[in-house]
């Protein structure tokens, strides 16, 4: 019954890329956000990769973000390991879908719980984008497309208990809007 | 009259029923010897002799109902009857003639409006981005309608099945890296190693032997040797200016595409940091070898020769048919990609696959079920072994397969169509049904 209200709360969002270079932002991601999720602005420059290219505050303590790095292709495992240099690693598993595949992690630092993602193209289909673009245009939109990305969500647990279903609904349901060709 | 009278009986009818039962009787046991639907099929069920069975059923059937005309109350249910059986033949003869049935291999986050035609040939061309399909028939052999023009197509050789084998590096005579010419390959079995080919930083070694160890003593500073342990599996062993070992299996999984495939494929081999930055590339090349053919007709690979030819280059190309129409193309010609595939229809529909699932038996690695999530047109779906998906126009969606990649994992989706089921079959059954329970009816009460 639960995930049945979920379901009927959840609207697809449409996410921005991070620009590289002279190239401008295109929106590439579409996920399942919860309608009661507070998406706050972004500012107009993503051009440094500390920045979120999308920030969600969940019950007003919960702040999940995304980030996209087109420029830089660092494996999730690297990035899992950074991670648990910072939180007490509770669970590590495999995730992917749309064509991204990588990890999830869950991890814990006082009281507060985190719950992460990290994202990468299989390198088959990376390689059909870099292959398919026929323009300069095309080259800097399918950039953004194959970019590595990361989901985090840090929050107390008894709130990350509440909306764990929301958010993980949000890490799974991520997809490229453009299909790869 | 008398053989209208003949084909309308139920003499006749005796006679196909007989008939059928002998040719259901040899397709069961030829589907158990030989484990194979497609071998059954091939001389069964989509044999002419079986198909004129199912003609004459309808004709039988029909006949008979028009020679009790002119038509009386008490015909009613054998009429019903008939009609509902008439319906039934005729939604097999529909289906049979003009419906679909295929498949679509697809990638996690791919997606596709064209299903392959199981067990039928096509002969896919490509050249500048303009791809062509082609049918064809190649255990006739001859020349094929080309599409490009200047550019001729004969298919010259056909084997009904092979095992190809893709590789790099050495091959029954030399070591292949690109930038160098072809090098020789060494027996070796103690003393100083041999050279190769020299470069202005390295020296390279080809080596034919199962004792890398001894090789890796032997191997001087600043030299590479490609080792061939087993026939199949090749070590790349590489010493530094500072006399550090490197040593790694070739597993060929960092695939190079030149020239979007125009320029052929190859493999590449990386050193660590500490190591000078040589380029080790190494073209792929194919070893096609002819197998006896299995009794499971489903496990075939056929493999043609085609002499692909242009008003100044001609050339063999041999390609190995690709059941599922996702794996290289191979260049030749006139700036031309082929690829040995199935034949391909166009689907109403557009399918793209969101994510495949295996899911287990508890605590256990063994499959329990498929299950894929996709989009078809802008509607999520899932569909899984028992959980099929019908669009508005009647496809149907299966769940067939699913094949683990190194990172997205594939699935395999049947798509079926019979354009008679809703206005033939389903009717058909309904009116039989009915039929039976008055010619039933008709008995009791009579």
């Amino acid at each position: 019954m639960g995930w049945f209200l979920i379901l009927l709360a959840t609207t697809w969002m449409e996410i921005q890329g991070r620009e590289e270079g002279a190239s401008f932002r295109r929106v590439v991601y579409r996920a399942k956000v919860e309608e009661s999720w507070q998406t706050l602005p972004s500012p107009p420059s993503l051009k440094d990769t500390k920045i979120a290219n999308a920030t969600f505050l969940i019950g007003d303590q919960i702040k999940m973000t995304l980030h996209s790095f087109p420029a830089i292709d660092i494996p999730p495992p690297t990035l899992v390991e950074r991670w648990k240099t910072a939180v007490t690693t509770s669970a590590v598993s495999t995730c992917g879908q749309s064509g991204f595949c990588g990890l999830f992690l869950e991890g814990i630092k006082g009281d507060e719980v985190t719950l992460a993602w990290a994202f990468q193209l299989d390198p088959e289909l990376a390689q059909r984008l870099h292959f398919s673009a026929q323009t300069a245009e095309e080259e800097a939109h399918y950039l953004q497309m194959a970019a590595n990305f990361t989901i985090k969500a840090t929050g107390p647990s008894s709130l990350i208990e509440k909306h764990r279903d929301e958010i993980c609904q949000f890490a799974n349901s991520i997809e490229l809007i453009q299909e790869i060709p | 009259m008398t053989i209208v009278r003949f084909l309308g009986s139920v003499y006749f009818a005796i006679a196909l029923i007989v008939f059928t039962v002998l040719f259901v009787i040899a397709g069961t046991f030829l589907e158990a010897w030989s484990d194979s639907h497609l071998f059954a099929a091939h001389f069964i069920y989509q044999n002419p002799v079986f198909i004129t069975l199912l003609w004459l059923y309808f004709v039988n059937i029909l006949i008979s109902t028009l020679l009790r005309y002119p038509f009386q109350r008490k015909h009613i249910p054998f009429i019903i009857t008939h009609i509902g059986l008439l319906m039934l033949f005729g939604g097999a003869l529909v289906r049979g003639y003009f419906g679909t049935q295929g498949v679509v291999s697809l990638i996690e986050g791919t997606g596709s409006s064209q299903i392959l035609l199981p067990n039928t040939y096509a002969l896919y061309i490509e050249q500048d981005d303009h791809v062509s399909v082609i049918p064809i028939h190649p255990k006739k052999g001859g020349a094929l309608p080309s599409p490009i023009p200047n550019l001729s197509l004969a298919v010259v050789d056909w084997v009904p099945h092979v095992e190809e084998k893709q590789n790099g590096w050495i091959d029954q005579k030399n070591g292949h890296i690109f930038g160098f010419p072809p090098f020789p390959v060494f027996e070796w079995n103690q003393g100083p190693l041999p050279t190769s080919l020299k470069t202005s930083d390295y020296t390279i070694t080809a080596i034919k032997s199962g004792d890398v160890d001894g090789i890796a003593k032997q191997l001087a500073n600043s030299a590479i040797a490609l080792v061939n342990t087993d026939g199949e599996e090749i070590t790349l062993l590489a010493k530094n200016k500072e006399g550090e070992l490197y040593q790694a299996p070739l597993d060929n999984e960092l695939m190079v595409v030149i020239d979007r495939g125009y320029g052929g494929y190859g493999y590449a081999a990386n050193l660590p940091p500490n190591f000078p930055p040589v380029d080790l590339i190494t073209p792929l090349f194919r070893q096609i070898i002819k197998k006896p053919l299995p009794r499971k007709k489903e496990e075939a690979t056929p493999s043609l020769s085609l002499l692909v030819s242009t008003p100044d280059q001609a050339e063999v190309i041999r390609l190995t048919y690709d059941r599922y129409g996702q794996n290289l193309k191979w260049p030749g010609p006139g700036h031309t990609l082929l690829r040995f595939q199935p034949q391909i229809k166009q689907l109403p529909n557009h399918i793209r696959l969101k994510k495949a699932l295996q899911i287990n038996y508890p605590h256990t690695n063994q499959p329990f079920s498929y299950e894929s999530e996709l989009w078809i047109d802008d509607k999520e779906v899932t569909i899984s072994m028992n959980h099929v998906h019908q669009t508005a126009e009647g496809f149907r969606f299966y769940m067939a397969g699913l094949t683990h990649r190194p990172y997205a994992k594939a699935a395999q989706i049947v798509v079926n169509h019979n354009p008679g089921k809703n206005y033939l079959t389903y009717p058909g059954a309904i009116i039989l049904t009915i039929g039976m329970l008055l010619l039933y009816l008709k008995k009791v009460y009579a």
